[in-house]
Parts: structure tokens; sequence; C-alpha cells
């Protein structure tokens, strides 16, 4: 049964613990010794770490089986990667408890933001055997000089929760990162841990790159969690609100589930949210206090450790939150989640539900908390979902210009890089397998002569090409600032919030804070505070025993609904439209759907509404997709666009996850555009990019892309003032670009990720040729309607106009001066 | 010489043009005044590794020679802010420039970004000066630097002045624009790659915001 020393040696330690391991681990490790590279397919708590770092002790055990208690400083063998600090803590942690219990005297350190310079400089000189790190903490170790012998003896690596890297730039990142380390060493061994979703042999794919992916292996651990959802309903649905994200008033329905026994995880899908019900319940029952806690992204990494800690150790009974903790840990035990709020995707969903019922095979309870009467309907369809276990795909990022010019400018500063070379090795990698010489000829151009060069007018200084056609950046200045900017995949400017007397918080965007007055109280981190000095991009506080009422919140995207919801919510529309259903969540929104049917119509899967009605506003016409926010921002410009083109007019439009609005002063001629085919698929590219919209959102698609690529550069910490100068708006970088290198390829890049990945040109595809295919319901309403008055309230709005601009001021003059 | 598309004012008895190209004109005097250029902004940027569009420079210039070529000024004010920041090669390109206009007097009211050795203004045959009375004018950078001036009308820039409009069905604008009162005018960055510091329409100013190559006036408060 045991075919080697290492395998005999951690079976027994196995025993000794009273562990039996998984079939599904076993054939792992078989795996790797095989030395194959391959995918695990492992949900949260699984056992997944013991997986895969058993069987890297196993070999070490073999290789070396009379000294291996005594060797030490190996050099680096294993590589951990990570997407959350917060979980390499806990990874290290444990894999410490294992070698030390085994006598190995292996070095477990992480390399991640919040590890103290000390380590860092020590890991110069001597790496540990196993380096638990972020993507970003991989890049700053190849940004640093010498970096070759770092990885010498590497011989392992492991990118865990890599379902979440995928489909962000994070995850182009690690791809480049593996690309480097396979071209120093071809066969080294990679495996990902992914959580299931519906691509994982393209996962495998994005990982290995498509030649490796060929002999990669896919494991799947076959463990059943039984998921037992249940929804919150309000007792007076009358008094429910149609429409908001908050759902306050559901609140004494979770107490009890509170006090029960055992811990609980409150999801929310903001950072505000999980403030405001935070102190929500604290304020509800504060008995509370002391065994609740809050934890998101914006908090301070002591903040969050702590929490983290303190759920670990029992301490914390409770902790609302954010995806901020959906990334799973395998020893924490959370006995029920509650969800505040449709999580818009069935993986998401399961996913959350899978963190309580900690122990493989215990059974998971989640329990839902509508925030507007609508969700209902989605928390039925979710329900469903579960029950045909249908799981979204999570889509790569493909040829993302700006990841791969930084990792270019990260190569030069540290050894330097020979172009062919690594247009080889980054040619293997899934993003890249389709990039063109002509597009990496304009990124060695972007990075050496920052784009049309001026001839002897011209300062342009960063990679230069030495004797030996090496590409290196020489100024300290731009390789200091480089790595500084290493790991900017989040924009917005963020201000550091602090008590007077020095610790931490956490960070606030800076549009929230410019609305405050020194002196103004507001709510963060779980506490009053009071605004006393705004200094070097620095907030400082103290706490107030004032009450607030402002909670800040912050733009993080919105989650959207995933094609898969949208398509549950049409049937499950059909089955609320046919009136008779035994579902309890539609059972319980029988008061709403009547209205809806009174004032309107309830769609089923064949029909599309569309309905009309007037305001003081102005004119109103509302369309009923389902398809999603992010779709719905496409659809609705495509089809204001091509509205506009029957009569100059001005649009303003609004959207949710189920349909959009467009909002004119004038009568919109929807009858003439319905006749004039405005659903067609006819040059639907055309036709968005000439929206004004797409302006705008390529504009916040380039927030992001230029802080990667290093356009946009927010400053020394702690020396802010040196930066000034450099200082320039991204929006200012677009429109320079725009007048006057519109080819540039980062301009290129932005209007790409809107038709790609905000626009999702495929899914507005089937959807319009879905649209085709149903029976078009108008009608003309007096009152909003249940489905149309969320979209009505909704504060983000967009703006299209065909009327020349003046004409448009000067309208808006006449209309103040009437007002 | 005449334009369609300005907005004519009197101030103080006196006659200027406010002009979309983002310039100011005084016709008794045919001074052309302008402020906030930030040339060698682009190559600043370049020189420090970041890629920003050096034609951007060029395109100041260009601008520049057209506008004094439709007003024939006698002289040249910049209200500060010529150059960005510390020298770059794109000094040159505007020292080339300087040579097309070499009976044009060019008088520059310094800036906080002005930090250049005063080398580099004479041999650019520029006259460079913190403050500048004329008459009931005086011409600052910085307005905020003369809180202690009652009777003259302050002429200034520093701010890149722009104004956020909105309208029916939640309209939104921003635009560049002029801030013009009894105490003081502003005008807005003429700069290419400036960006926009956001005012209020107040009670006792006026806001003319540049659209479409057409100053416009705002007579009303707009929020």
């Amino acid at each position: 049964m045991y075919s080697d020393r290492g395998q005999k040696i951690i079976e027994t330690w196995f025993q000794e613990k009273g562990i039996t391991p998984f079939e599904w681990q076993r054939n792992v490790w078989q795996q790797i010794k095989e030395n194959n590279s391959g995918l695990l397919n492992a949900p949260t708590g699984s056992g997944k770490t013991f997986a895969l770092f058993m069987p890297v002790l196993m070999r070490w055990i073999n290789e070396h089986p009379e000294d291996y208690t005594d060797l030490q400083n190996n050099g680096l063998q294993l590589l951990w990667i990570t997407p959350l600090r917060a979980l390499a803590k806990d990874i290290e942690q444990a894999m410490q408890e294992v070698v030390d219990e085994l006598n190995i005297p292996w070095q477990i350190q992480r390399r991640t933001g919040d590890v103290s310079s000390s380590v860092k400089q020590k890991q110069k000189k001597q790496m540990p055997e196993v380096l638990i790190t972020t993507p970003e903490s991989l890049h700053i170790l190849l940004a640093q000089k010498g970096y070759p012998k770092r990885f010498k003896n590497l011989s392992t690596v492991v990118v865990d929760e890599w379902h979440e890297l995928i489909s962000s730039k994070r995850g182009t990142q690690t791809e480049l990162g593996l690309s480097r380390l396979f071209g120093m060493k071809e066969n080294l061994q990679v495996w990902g841990i992914s959580a299931t979703i519906g691509n994982l042999e393209e996962a495998l794919e994005v990982l290995l790159g498509p030649g490796r992916a060929k002999v990669g292996m896919i494991i799947k651990a076959d463990v059943q969690k039984k998921i037992n959802a249940h929804s919150i309903l309000p007792d007076d649905v009358e008094k429910f609100p149609w429409s908001g994200h908050l759902g306050i008033q559901l609140l004494p329905k979770i107490l009890p589930i509170l006090d029960s026994p055992g811990s609980t995880l409150i999801f929310t899908n903001t950072r505000s949210q999980s403030e405001i019900w935070f102190r929500n319940i604290l304020e509800a029952k504060p008995d509370l206090a002391g065994t609740i806690a809050l934890h998101h992204g914006s908090l301070s990494s002591e903040i969050r450790n702590w929490v983290e800690e303190a759920l670990h150790d029992g301490t914390l009974k409770t902790v609302v939150c954010t995806s901020s903790l959906d990334l799973g840990v395998d020893f924490r035990p959370v006995d029920k989640v509650i969800q505040i709020g449709s999580p818009k995707g069935v993986s998401r969903f399961m996913q959350r539900a899978g963190r309580s019922g900690h122990r493989p095979d215990a059974e998971s309870n989640i329990w839902f908390v509508p925030t507007n009467a609508l969700e209902l309907i989605e928390a039925s369809a979710l329900k469903d979902a579960l029950e045909n276990e249908r799981i979204e795909s999570r889509t790569p990022i493909l040829k993302p210009y700006d990841v791969l010019s930084q990792y270019l400018v990260t190569l030069a500063v540290s050894e330097g890089f020979d172009p062919n070379q690594i247009y080889n090795e980054v040619k293997q990698t899934f993003a890249y397998q389709t990039l063109q010489d002509k597009e990496w000829s304009s990124i060695l151009d972007f990075i050496h002569t920052g784009g049309s060069s001026l001839g002897r007018y011209d300062d342009y200084s960063k990679t230069e090409i030495d004797e030996d056609g090496t590409w290196k950046v020489y100024d300290r200045r731009i390789a200091r600032r480089h790595r500084m900017s290493i790991g900017t995949i989040t924009s917005d400017t963020m201000l550091s919030v602090k008590y007077l007397k020095g610790s931490r918080l956490g960070r606030i965007e800076e549009w929230f804070i410019s609305q405050l007055n020194i002196g103004d109280t507001f709510w963060f981190a779980g506490r009053n505070l009071e605004l006393v000095q705004i200094k070097n991009m620095t907030v400082y506080v103290r706490r107030s025993k004032q009450k607030s009422s402002k909670v800040p919140s912050w733009l993080g995207g919105r989650m959207s609904l995933s094609s898969n919801m949208s398509e549950l919510l049409r049937k499950k529309f059909r089955e609320a439209a046919e009136g008779n259903s035994e579902n309890e969540e539609l059972k319980s929104i029988k008061p709403i759907l009547d209205v809806q049917r009174e004032r309107s119509v309830i769609p089923n899967e064949e029909q599309f509404l569309i309905e009309k009605s007037w305001s003081k506003e102005g004119c109103h016409c509302f369309f009923f997709p389902f398809e999603g926010r992010y779709v719905h921002e496409g659809l609705s410009a495509l089809i204001a666009h091509r509205l506009s083109k029957l009569q100059p007019i001005t649009f303003s439009i609004a959207m949710n996850d189920y349909g959009f609005e467009l909002l004119s002063d004038q009568d919109i001629p929807i009858e003439a555009g319905l006749k004039s085919d405005i659903f067609s698929e006819d040059n639907l590219i055309k036709d968005i990019m000439n929206s004004l919209n797409n302006t705008e959102l390529a504009k916040r698609k380039f927030r992001g892309i230029s802080q990667i690529a290093g356009l946009v550069f927010t400053g020394f910490p702690g020396n802010k003032k040196a930066g000034k100068h450099l200082q320039m708006s991204s929006s200012l970088f677009f429109d320079v670009f725009t007048e006057h290198e519109p080819d540039h390829l980062l301009l290129q890049q932005a209007y790409d990720e809107v038709l790609n990945e905000q626009l999702d040109e495929a899914r507005l595809r089937t959807a319009l040729d879905r649209i085709n295919k149903q029976d078009i319901i108008f009608r003309e309403v007096d009152r909003f309607s249940p489905l149309a008055f969320p979209i009505f309230v909704d504060r983000l709005r967009e703006r299209l106009s065909s009327e020349k601009l003046i004409d448009r001021i000067m309208k808006m003059q006449k209309e103040l001066e009437r007002s | 010489m005449s334009f369609k598309d300005t907005i004519k004012l009197n101030i103080r008895n006196q006659q200027f043009s406010l002009l979309p190209q983002k310039a100011l004109f005084w016709a008794d005097n045919e001074y052309l005044i302008l402020s906030d250029l930030h040339l060698g902004k682009t190559g600043h940027f370049r020189k420090s590794g970041i890629a920003a569009p050096g034609s951007a420079n060029l395109k100041n210039l260009d601008r520049l020679s057209k506008l004094i070529d439709s007003t024939e000024p006698e002289k040249l004010f910049v209200l500060g802010d010529l150059f960005h920041s510390s020298a770059n090669r794109e000094w040159f390109q505007f020292e080339k420039w300087r040579q097309i206009y070499p009976d044009l007097n060019i008088l520059l009211v310094s800036g906080n970004h002005d930090q250049l050795h005063d080398s580099f203004y004479q041999s650019a045959n520029i006259d460079v000066t913190n403050r500048y009375v004329f008459d009931d004018f005086l011409f600052v950078h910085d307005s905020a630097d003369m809180k202690e001036e009652i009777s003259r009308t302050i002429v200034s820039g520093h701010i890149h002045p722009g104004v956020k409009l909105k309208g029916k069905g939640r309209q939104k604008l921003r635009l560049p624009c002029f801030s013009v009162s009894d105490r003081e005018i502003v005008l807005p960055a003429f700069g290419e790659f400036t960006g926009l510091h956001l005012i209020q329409p107040g009670r006792h100013r006026q806001i003319f915001p540049i659209v479409e190559n057409r100053v416009i006036s705002l007579e009303s408060t707009t929020e």
C-alpha cells in the first residue's frame, strides 16, 4: 500500500492524527509523484492544502531519506500563490504545524504586502523552502536584481483559488509570472486549485498555457455537500419596498439565527451595506457587542487580521462581511451563513453557502434576506439553480496590453530581458497566445520610446537597450516608482483613515470625504468617527459619541446578474405570470405581482415588455430584457442611439438587472423605433461605438489601465509632494490620447474591454437574438409598475444625445429660468 | 478685427473680449492675456518615464500662433505657469517658436510652477515679474495672494476654472470657463493637458463657459 518511504511517513502522521486521507487526495499525490501538472477541483474546507502540500514533502523525504530531518536552508522548493493575503497567514500556520511535527526543518514564510521589511530583506539572501505569496508579490520578486538564483531550486508551484483569479487581470499577472518560471525551468510542476466552475478545462489551459495543458490532469474532489437554502419572508409584503438594496426591515428576523448556537457569517454585497447592517444589529442587540465584528476590503489589515483570528479561535460569534471573506480557508469552522440581498450568481451563492458546516461532510445552511420584493423571485430562482447545479463559467481575460507592459518593465528593472526570449515565453500563455508581432512591437515601442517620438525635443526615458540587446531600466527613480506601482490592479483615489494617535482603520474613497467638513461625523469600521483633519492623503479622526447618519459608499463595481441567473429569472417570471405557483417566495409577493398585472403585464419568456409613461420629469420608456445591469448598459446605449437617429433627442439612461429606462424631455418615438427595427443585430458594433456612452465607459476602464501601465502615479507613500508635478488624472490622459494619439494601444484596450467585458458583446448578441424571437408587448401606463419603479429611482444615470451641444445648453438655460 | 462667438464686456470703462480660444483680449491697449500654458508638462512626464503624447505641447504653440495671428496684439501677458516644471527639452520647442514673433513683447507674471532659472527667460526674451499693475487692473497668477487689494480689479489664472451644468433628465456637462466680477477676472487654463477645477456660479460673479468654439453667458445659478 505504501510505495515509498515518504508516503509511509506521511500516512503514519495522518493515522496518528486520526485523519483518513480521501481517495481523491491520494489521487493527487500520485499525480504529483509522476511529475504531472494539473488542476484540482475542490471546494472550500475540503482538505485541498493537504492534498498538494503533502506530496511535496513526500518527494523531499524520498530524495533525502537519511537526512531529511537535518537539511536546512535548501532554497525555495514550493511556491504557493494565493489571491488574498488573509489566506496566506492561515496556510502558513497550517504548513508550519505539519513540518514541525514531522521534524522537517523547512522554513515556511509569507511574502505579501503586510510582511515586515526585515523578513523581506532576509528572503533576499535566503529564500524559505515554502513561500506563500500573492500574484503581485511574485512580480515584485521578479523585479528584484538577482531573482533567477532565488528560484533555482523551485520544483513545484501551487495556485490557490484559481477560479477567483482567472477572470481578473491578477490572473493574467499569474500567467505571466508562471511563464517566466517555466522559462527558467522547463519541467516545473504547476497545480491549480479551483472551486467548481462551468469551464474547468479552460481554466486548466489558462493556468498552464494551451500547450502544456494538453498533458495536464483534472482531479475532482467528490465532496458532496447538501445545501439547505431558506428565504426570510417579510410579514407584510405590502409594506416591503419595491426597490432598495438594504433590507433592514427584515433585521429582527435574523436575530434568532444569530442567537442560535454556532458562528455566523453575514454576507452583504457592498462595503457600505456591511457597515450599515453591523451598526443596526448592534443597535438592536447591544449585548452582541464583543462577539460581533465587521470585515471588508477597505478596513486596515490589522483590523481584518484581528477579525479572522478571533473568528478562528471562537472569540467572535458573528461577522458581517463582504466578498472579502468569500475565499475559503481550510480550517475555519463557521456554522451558518446569511446572505443579504441577491448574490447575483449561482456559484457565488453556492460558495457562500459552502462556508457553513465547515467540515467536509456536514450540511450547509444558508438564509437569504431579500432587500426588495423582486429579489424574492431571484431567491426562488437560486433555489432551483442549487437543485440543478447550474454553475457559471469564469471567463478569462484576453491579451491585456497594460499587464504585459507592466510585466516587461518589471523584468527590465531587475535583470533586463531579451525580447525574443520573452516573446516566446509570453506567447505560450493562454492570455497572449494570439499576440501578434504588430502588437508586441507596439508594446515595446510604448516602453522604449513612449509612442511617437519628437526626436531631439524628446526626453522620454524608460527602458533602454544595452550592447548585447538586453532591455533594461537604468534610471533608479523610474525603477523605484515602478516597483511601487506593481499590484495597482484597483483604482479610485483612496485616502487612509487613521486615529490622531496613529492606528489605522482602513481606507475611504476621496469623493466621500470631499463632501464632509471638519467636525462632521460619519460611520466607518463599525464606529462613529469625527473628522479632525485631512493631510497628505490621510484622514485623521477621533471617536465620536455623536450618532451619525453618514455612511461612506464605495464606487466598487456593482455585481450583475450572471447569464445563468438571467435565464432562471425569466423562467421564474413565467411561473409568476401563470399565477398559480406553489413556490413560497412567489406566493409571498403575490400582492406585488398583482399590481404589476394591474398596471401593466407580467411578461413570460416569450414576451418582451416595454412600458411608456409620463411624469414631470418627462417621457419614460422602460424595457425589460432581464439580462443583468452590464448587458443593459450596452443595450440601452444601442437602443437610445438608434432612436436618436430618428430625431434630435437627448436621453438620460438608467438601468438595473431587470431592465433599463430611457428618459427624455420630449416624446420618445418608440412606435417608430419598433418599426425601424431597433433590436436588429445588424451594425451592432458600429452603433455601439457611436453612442456617446461608449467614451464614458472607455474612460472608466482606462482608469485601471492607466494605473497598471504606469501612466498615473499616486505618489510615494509618506512623500506625496515629491510626485505632485507628475500627477494627472487618467481622464485627462484619455482626452489627450484621444486627440493626439487615437491609435494608442491602451486606448484600444479600453474600448475593447468595454465591448468584451463590460458590454459583453457575445451576451448582447444573444439577447438581441432572443428579443427578436419574442413578442413585443408595448404598454402605455399611468403609474410606474413595480418592475419599472426600481430603475426609475436608481441614482446612477448615463446620458446620450444627438442634439447639438450648444442647443442643449440653451435648453438647460431656459428650463432653469422657467423654474 | 472682430470676433464671432466672443463675449464683449465693459469693466471699469475698458473693453474686454472673452475669446473662445481661452484667452482675454483687452481692446483698448490691444493686449492679449492668457494663463496656465503648462508648456513642457508632457516633457516632464516623459522624462520620468510616463508616455504622455509630446504632440500636445506642439499643439499649444500652434494654437498660440493662430491666436496671435488673428488678434495681432501689442503685448502678450502670460499670467503664470508658462512652463510646467523643471527644464526639459520641450523648452527648446518654445524657444524656437519664440523666434516667429521677435517683435512681440511677452510678459510673464510668474506662478507657482514657474521655477526655471532667469537665464531661460532671458534667452527667450521674456520679461518676468510677480505682479503687474496697469491703471485699475492688477495682473497676478493667483488672486488668493492678493487679498489685501481692494481698489483694483485683479486679473488672474491658477485655478483652471470649470463649471458643471445640469439639466432636465439629469444631463450633466463639464466646461472650462471665465469667471468675471467687479473684483476679479479669472481666466481658464490655456494649455492642452491641463485639468479643470469646478467652481460654483454665485451672486457676485458671472460665469462664461466655453463650448464648441463659443463663449456663452450663464446668467443664473445652475444648481
